[in-house]
């Protein structure tokens, strides 16, 4: 039996109602589960894998979530009685909902929890604590342990993803030989976890379509202009022949004879309307490059497949070419690769294995890789962070980006050596130019090559944790920060995410200290228990890194005080330990299985655009495991990633919905009830109108109408509909009102449909 | 990006049909507290919180000042136009990320009357459809960090941003466009005939999708269409170009701002649009104030406790500088004319000045500080206080002013109707 209690609006009277109040109703022992969590699973399954270093660090007595519904009391004396009172705290939270969902799978994934996300969705801790749940409230296949384990073989969802902005420009170079730099002036991508490459948080706003318009008309109008581009015959021949070749180089995959047909509308359009002193051939190929640039099958990465006799979708030849040349390069498919997608060779994985490292072993495998770290480490701000002018005079423009290169460098060089993660961490070199070497105060180097870089020994900073980037985008604006760096290391080495300091903390920074150094000036973080629950997990940590100032230079001591860089790792899994400075630490880190097995992931994460979720988390212990049987070696973790069936196949979604069932409401939706404004009888034969409201408000509306041929003839059209109100503008088309009766016909571009097209007109009325 | 919430039926269930019939059936306006509605909205935003002690205006609801020093005195000119509303708490969030997402849109989720949108787009989608852009998001370094729920204020639907402009180039080329003044009808034909290509293609395309990705097309269509619509719409005319400042650089920070107000005002001038918006920053920002003569994020001195009497005063600097920046968009509003006759824009348009929480130091989003001008929807001169009450119920009331008839904005667990008072 359920029990669920919803929180009830209060009958508008106006008091402070605290979202996510949930009444207790579950009765202790009260379920009908075939296989109730005994205290020795608790222990095992739940307590162990999620509670006692997710959840205690705040649920406990003295912790700063102690005045919640959910405390717990770590095992001490009476072992076995705090383990079943945790138990059955934890099956109360089980069996209360809130909102459909329980309590326990709500509050540590972030609705209504202080702490914020302290467990993925998805996850294997979610995991654990779903069939925690599902065993407490006896949920049908709970028992099995089947249901909710891993799906092996499951390959992930089909998806369409938005080129990023970065990518976008690396696509227009290729294209079309440019320096694209559209980049800094569209839309800012949306960063889920660090990386801008999310498939689902990558969409195109009516801000960004505008921008990406302009972008697209100028590279049109550029290329069109160029005297290759001229054409001697006729025109349409020489537009259709660039669709069929360059066309298909901008989509990425061959155009249909339908898509050829109706960019060869758009070209004869733009032929029809040349600007003042543009010859009608070269206005229509350049509308047709901006449009095809619009279009969806440019923006989007295709990885949707084709079904299969097995119920998988097959990802083409073209798709996975896609995949491998982003993946890797951040560009579209070089020449070599749309060969192979043209001859339908890389469905196979010793293929797409050999490209994958043909690929990795060039330069422009920099573009990507690059943009890994810089997102992985957070470095990605090193060209904007304020530094405190004064204070840090020396941290030029030029530092800057030496330091850049610099850590782009180490985990670069690591991949084409042949290197492993441990000796990124733990690196015996690293690279420098004649400025950088000048600013951390060592020998230039005696090589260098035509950047002005050289390799030259690590030194006082050995590992990708000390380079001059990392110390300090990790860093405040006038003082190190051992947060900061606890915290990159927390949570993009360990990938443990950390809440938020709580709401009514104090979370002043300690005032710069001239008699103190920043260990002693943070101790109020260990000393008061409010702070210590969490600032352990990442102060301990920082520590450490104090032999580095804030723009990461080495310091001896701290203005003449002494500096104890002893530091410690804390509550994780596996990785905890004590060491002295970064160098230790990074060869600590080495070490740990945890370490990488979150490298792993953060590999998943920028080479498929995705969190991980209950599927795809199957994919992830493949490449984690793939990870370890080639002992660590970073080229071989990333071709294992082109190696997995998500690389080459799709689980097949549901069918398509129609409108009316899409469970997720359009974001505008069409508000009419009402029946739309009927077509009246009196259209041109062979075609059907339909409107549509688009916009609604109190005084008027917009609506759109579509008019399709729907015979096998062209037709000029002529339609009829009945509307309500008085129409105030319009656009695409004549239309003229009589009564509740507007007539159309088509603007000189739409006044004509070929079989099977449509029109869109517009107008908007006023009731 | 999606959130859970995005997907779970809101409590306000049965109000899900409400509105639309409401705007249908029965097109009446809510009486705002004077009687008169406004036509057009801003909403201006500053960062990280506040110190409220600071802030707050001495005296009684009608007769107040700003005290000596205090954040608003920037405003001492202004105010007998303003209303300051003092007390306010988001119910159900806090801290940075919870402030930010919760402060233009009270919480709401897809399934609650305001359908998880923004208060300036939900105004938007119900009035925006007589002018050219629907609305207008402007903004002054916003996404050094991406998009996020950290950096983004305004959602267009439950979940989904509607992300600002940061480059005033861009938004001068959106009002006054590019479109040579002879061959305008050809640049619109062209135009118009590829956007109805994209669309064939985006068609074809959702045809072979299954549900999660046939929702990123249609929102990709919708986008579409208001680009068709703002193309179609012909432009402002003489404005002044803008000059080409490094928009990322921390101390072009009040350039950038000042050229984006020009720009606001002059869109609502021109009938471009009747909402939008100036971001500054976004929470937890770390602008540098160089200009006022500050060497510390402005994050940092957010959380200056009481103790550290200097580092309080530089927090306070920098939130009189924004102040006054406030005070300088009331200005140009009051010095322009209402492009339908009869008064100013400022006379006929409703200003927020919102932040995300209350106490930065705290981290808390209670006593969290609004304040109100022009619009002529509410009576202005007055200090509220308003003791605790949910801000769902003030952005009510903004729909009200705006001539919306709402009950509820956002999770309605917060309450229904309008802030008591205003």
């Amino acid at each position: 039996m359920t029990m669920t209690s919803k929180p009830t609006a209060p009958p508008s009277t106006l008091h402070a109602f605290v979202l996510g109040l949930v009444v207790l109703t579950a009765c202790a022992g009260d379920t009908s589960s075939p296989c109730p969590p005994d205290e020795t699973y608790f222990r095992e399954r739940v307590w162990a894998p999620v509670f006692e270093n997710r959840c205690n660090i705040c649920h406990n007595p003295g912790g700063v979530a102690q005045r919640s519904d959910f405390v717990l009391t770590a095992p001490g004396e009476d072992a076995a009685d705090d383990m079943g009172q945790n138990l059955e705290r934890a099956r109360r939270m089980a069996m209360v909902t809130e909102d459909g969902e329980p309590v326990l799978l709500r509050r540590p994934t972030g609705t209504n929890h202080p702490g914020g996300m302290v467990i993925a969705p998805g996850s294997a801790e979610y995991r654990a604590l779903a069939e925690f749940v599902g065993r407490v409230r006896g949920d049908e296949g709970a028992c099995d342990g089947g249901e909710l384990a891993c799906q092996a073989g499951d390959p992930g969802p089909r998806l369409l993803r938005r080129l990023s902005r970065t990518e976008y420009d690396n696509t227009l170079s290729a294209l079309f030989g440019i320096d694209a730099r559209y980049a800094p002036a569209l839309v800012a991508d949306v960063v889920v976890k660090g990386f801008d490459n999310n498939a689902h948080a990558l969409e195109v706003s009516p801000l960004l379509a505008d921008q990406l318009r302009q972008a697209a008309e100028e590279v049109g109008a550029a290329v069109a202009a160029r005297p290759a581009m001229a054409c001697s015959g006729d025109g349409a021949t020489c537009a259709r022949a660039w669709l069929e070749s360059t066309g298909a180089r901008v989509f990425r995959r061959p155009l249909a004879a339908t898509e050829v047909e109706r960019w060869l509308g758009v070209y004869q359009v733009g032929r029809d309307n040349p600007d003042e002193g543009v010859l009608p051939h070269t206005s229509g190929m350049a509308v047709v490059i901006a449009g095809v640039l619009q279009s969806p099958s440019f923006l989007y990465r295709s990885e949707l497949g084709e079904l299969g006799a097995d119920g998988r979708y097959a990802l083409t030849s073209y798709e996975i070419a896609s995949e491998l040349s982003y993946f890797l390069w951040a560009a579209p498919p070089d020449d070599e690769l749309w060969a192979a997608a043209g001859r339908d060779e890389l469905r196979d994985p010793a293929a797409i294995e050999a490209h994958a490292r043909r690929l990795l072993a060039s330069p422009r495998a920099r573009a990507s890789i690059d943009r890994f770290t810089a997102q992985w480490l957070g470095v990605g701000i090193l060209d904007t962070v304020a530094r405190d002018p004064m204070l840090y005079a020396a941290f030029t423009p030029a530092v800057r980006a030496a330091m850049g290169e610099e850590v782009a460098r180490q985990l670069a060089s690591a991949v084409q050596r042949g290197a492993t993660l441990g000796d990124v961490l733990d690196a015996p070199t690293t690279w420098v130019n004649a400025e950088l070497a000048r600013f951390y105060g060592i020998e230039a180097p005696a090589a260098v090559d035509a950047a002005g870089f050289g390799e030259v020994a690590a030194g006082a900073r050995p590992g990708i944790l000390a380079s001059g980037a990392v110390l300090t985008t990790h860093a405040r604006s006038n003082s190190s920060s051992p947060i900061h760096r606890g915290k990159l290391v927390r949570e993009r080495l360990l990938c443990q995410e950390l809440p938020p300091p709580p709401p009514g903390v104090n979370a002043q920074p300690p005032p710069l200290d001239p008699t103190l150094t920043t260990r002693e000036r943070y101790a109020q973080h260990a000393a008061d228990p409010a702070c210590s629950g969490c600032h352990q997990l990442m102060d301990p940590i920082g520590f450490a890194f104090e032999h580095f100032d804030g723009i990461g230079r080495h310091r001896a001591d701290e203005g003449g005080l002494p500096i104890d860089a002893a530091g410690e790792i804390l509550a994780s899994d596996g990785s905890d330990g004590a060491f002295v400075g970064v160098g230790e630490l990074g060869a600590h880190l080495a070490t740990s299985a945890e370490v990488h097995a979150c490298f792993s992931v953060q590999w998943v994460r920028w080479a498929y655009g995705v969190e991980e979720d209950a599927q795809l988390g199957c994919l992830v212990e493949e490449i984690e495991d793939a990870f370890e049987a080639k002992a660590y070696v970073i080229e071989d973790l990333i071709v294992a990633l082109t190696q997995t069936s998500h690389f080459r196949f799709r689980r097949g979604a549901a069918p398509p919905s129609d409108p009316g069932t899409d469970p997720d409401p359009d974001p505008d939706p069409d508000p009419d009830p009402d029946p739309d404004p009927a077509p009246d009888p009196g259209n041109t034969p062979g075609v059907t109108a339909a409107v549509t409201k688009t916009d609604q408000w109190a005084t008027g509306y917009c609506a759109k109408l579509v008019v399709t041929n729907t015979s096998a003839a062209p037709v000029t059209w002529r339609v009829t509909v009945t509307i309500d109100g008085t129409m105030s503008s319009h656009w695409n088309g004549q239309l003229t009102q009589s009564g509740n009766r507007v007539t159309a016909t088509g603007a000189p571009y739409n006044a004509t449909l070929a079989p099977g097209t449509a029109a869109e007109a517009g107008f908007c009325a006023n009731l | 990006m999606t959130s859970r919430r995005a997907f779970t039926a809101g409590m306000g269930a049965a109000l899900l049909a409400a509105p639309f019939l409401g705007l249908l059936t029965r097109p009446r306006r809510a009486r705002a507290a004077t009687g008169v509605r406004a036509k057009r909205l801003v909403v201006f935003f500053t960062p990280n919180g506040t110190v409220p002690a600071r802030w707050r205006p001495s005296g009684s609801e009608t007769s107040f000042s700003f005290p000596a020093g205090s954040i608003l005195e920037p405003l001492a000119a202004h105010r007998q136009r303003l209303v300051v509303v003092d007390g306010l708490q988001f119910v159900g969030a806090s801290n940075h990320e919870g402030g930010m997402a919760a402060m233009l849109t009270g919480s709401g989720s897809a399934g609650d009357e305001s359908r998880g949108m923004s208060v300036d787009q939900f105004v938007a989608a119900a009035i925006g459809g007589t002018t050219r852009l629907r609305s207008l998001e402007l903004g002054v370094q916003t996404s050094a960090w991406g998009g996020s729920v950290q950096t983004r204020m305004s959602y267009r639907a439950a979940g989904q941003f509607a992300p600002p402009d940061d480059s005033p180039r861009g938004v001068y080329t959106r009002l006054y466009g590019d479109a040579m003044p002879g061959g305008a009808d050809r640049v619109l034909a062209r135009r118009q005939s590829v956007l109805d290509a994209v669309k064939g293609d985006l068609g074809q395309l959702r045809g072979r999708l299954g549900n999660e990705e046939q929702h990123k097309l249609d929102q990709h269509l919708t986008s579409l269409r208001e680009l068709e619509r703002a193309l179609g719409g012909g432009s402002c005319s003489g404005g002044t170009p803008v000059a080409d400042l490094p928009i990322h650089a921390n101390d072009n920070f009040p350039a950038i701002g000042k050229t984006q107000m020009d720009l606001l005002v002059a869109s609502l001038a021109c009938g471009a649009t009747n909402v939008a918006s100036i971001q500054w920053a976004h929470t937890v920002a770390p602008t540098v104030f160089t200009w006022i003569g500050q060497s510390e994020g402005h994050h940092a001195l957010s959380h200056m406790d009481d103790g550290n009497a200097a580092g309080v005063a530089a927090f306070v600097a920098a939130e009189r500088w924004f102040a006054s920046q406030f005070g300088y968009l009331l200005d140009k509003l009051a010095a322009a004319p209402d492009p339908e006759g009869g008064g100013t824009l400022l006379d006929t348009t409703l200003v927020v000045w919102a932040k995300e929480m209350g106490d930065a130091r705290a981290h808390v989003c209670t006593e969290v500080p609004f304040v109100l001008a022009g619009g002529g929807a509410f009576t202005p001169g007055r200090y509220l206080r308003v003791n605790g009450a949910a801000h769902a119920r003030l952005l009510v009331s903004i729909c009200h002013a705006m001539g919306l008839s709402n009950t509820t904005f956002g999770n309605p667990a917060a309450g229904a109707g309008p802030l008591a008072g205003l």
